[in-house]
């Protein structure tokens, strides 16, 4: 269940955060002004509480069954997404502006040079920091067992529930223990990623994760 | 001293901050070990932030060249006084943007502790929907609280950045 929340989040996180992100990075500013909103929205507010606002306040709101599946599915994905969001953004960003002028020069219009210059680079420098939005989506996820899903930790904590004398102690090291696996296994593909997109040249191969959790909105 | 520090940081950054509450609320009691409520919150909340400064601090001394330490150390000064003198007022320039990010984190991370039941703002709002059936206009409420500390905070974090500290490359 952890792993379908995540999966799923981190699906449409990242969908939704490369185009709020170019939206972001994008000169029109009827463009920008409303990706600009969604990030620092969404990246001001406790995900508990999104997860909350999704699964108590939308059903009132609307009218509408909200499962807690669909509710976690939600909240983390919009959050995800504005966390990708911000990594899309700064790796466009970091981009230099000599690779656009130099791509015009060869007389490719805006759109080649995103498409053929830009976004190759910005993929590459980005990975590190999705990789690190990736962990961070995978362990919020624990959060969906407040509303009642019981994914990894609800369901580690439901065993303390059935049976108290089981060693709940135990139970929960184990838990974190998998997520300690899950979030492993998440950064060594990323790793793997980085090595394979590398090109001889261009930059180094960071051997070390760098992983920025917040950063300003 | 570099293994346990790794090994303390990666599993702590590794491990979602509800299963590190859970584990002091809920395991530790367990093995004869009771906290309340509230010294489980700090101590989730303090664990975590530790790893993650650990790592922004590690990073930012990455970031001084090496000809600063040696540079000093041709000058005479001890060792201690090239750490104190001369590294750490580089580290926390550095550092300044990150440590602002952390102090956030640790906002957003507080709502967690609401799950064992500490009268925080999401606890209270949750509470209050729940008796109230209003949840809508409680959350936006408190969502807009948490936005605006949020926001609040990092532009005076910047603006403190720009005036009191040369150097700090702020956003």
């Amino acid at each position: 269940m952890t792993l379908k929340l995540t999966a799923m989040a981190l699906v449409f996180g990242s969908a939704a955060g490369i185009v709020v992100g170019l939206a972001r990075a994008s000169r029109r500013w009827w463009l920008r002004l409303p990706a600009t909103l969604f990030i620092g929205t969404f990246r001001s507010i406790p995900i508990l509480l999104q997860l909350f606002f999704a699964y108590y306040a939308l059903p009132l709101l609307f009218h509408i069954d909200v499962p807690q599946y669909a509710a976690a599915t939600l909240a983390l994905s919009v959050y995800c997404g504005a966390y990708m969001a911000e990594v899309v953004r700064s790796a466009v960003g970091a981009v230099e502006l000599g690779q656009r002028a130099g791509a015009a020069a060869l007389g490719l219009n805006r759109l080649q040079a995103f498409v053929y210059v830009v976004w190759p680079q910005a993929l590459r420098v980005g990975i590190p920091a999705a990789v690190g939005v990736y962990v961070m989506t995978l362990k919020d996820s624990s959060l969906a067992s407040v509303i009642g899903y019981l994914e990894l930790t609800g369901t580690g904590v439901a065993v303390r529930e059935i049976d108290p004398a089981s060693g709940s102690f135990t139970v929960l090291l184990g838990v974190g223990g998998i997520y300690f696996v899950m979030a492993w296994i998440i950064s060594l593909c990323g790793q793997l990623l980085e090595r394979r997109l590398a090109v001889p040249g261009f930059g180094t191969v960071r051997s070390r994760r760098v992983r920025s959790v917040t950063t300003v909105a | 001293m570099r293994i346990p520090a790794t090994i303390y940081v990666e599993i702590l950054r590794n491990v979602p901050l509800l299963v590190i509450i859970y584990i002091l609320f809920y395991g530790l009691p367990s093995e004869g070990v009771t906290l309340g409520a509230f010294q489980c919150g700090v101590a989730a909340l303090t664990l975590n932030g530790s790893a993650y400064l650990t790592e922004v601090f590690r990073g930012g001394l990455g970031a001084i060249p090496r000809g600063q330490t040696e540079a000093a150390r041709s000058l005479g000064l001890t060792h201690r006084h090239v750490l104190g003198s001369v590294i750490v007022p580089q580290l926390f320039r550095i550092t300044f943007p990150a440590l602002g990010n952390q102090v956030v984190g640790l906002i957003l991370g507080s709502a967690l502790v609401s799950v064992i039941g500490i009268n925080e703002l999401t606890h209270v709002s949750y509470v209050i929907g729940s008796h109230t059936f209003r949840y809508f206009e409680v959350f936006v409420v408190a969502g807009a609280l948490y936005l605006v500390a949020v926001q609040l905070i990092n532009r005076l974090w910047a603006a403190a950045g720009r005036k009191y500290i040369r150097g700090v490359t702020t956003l």
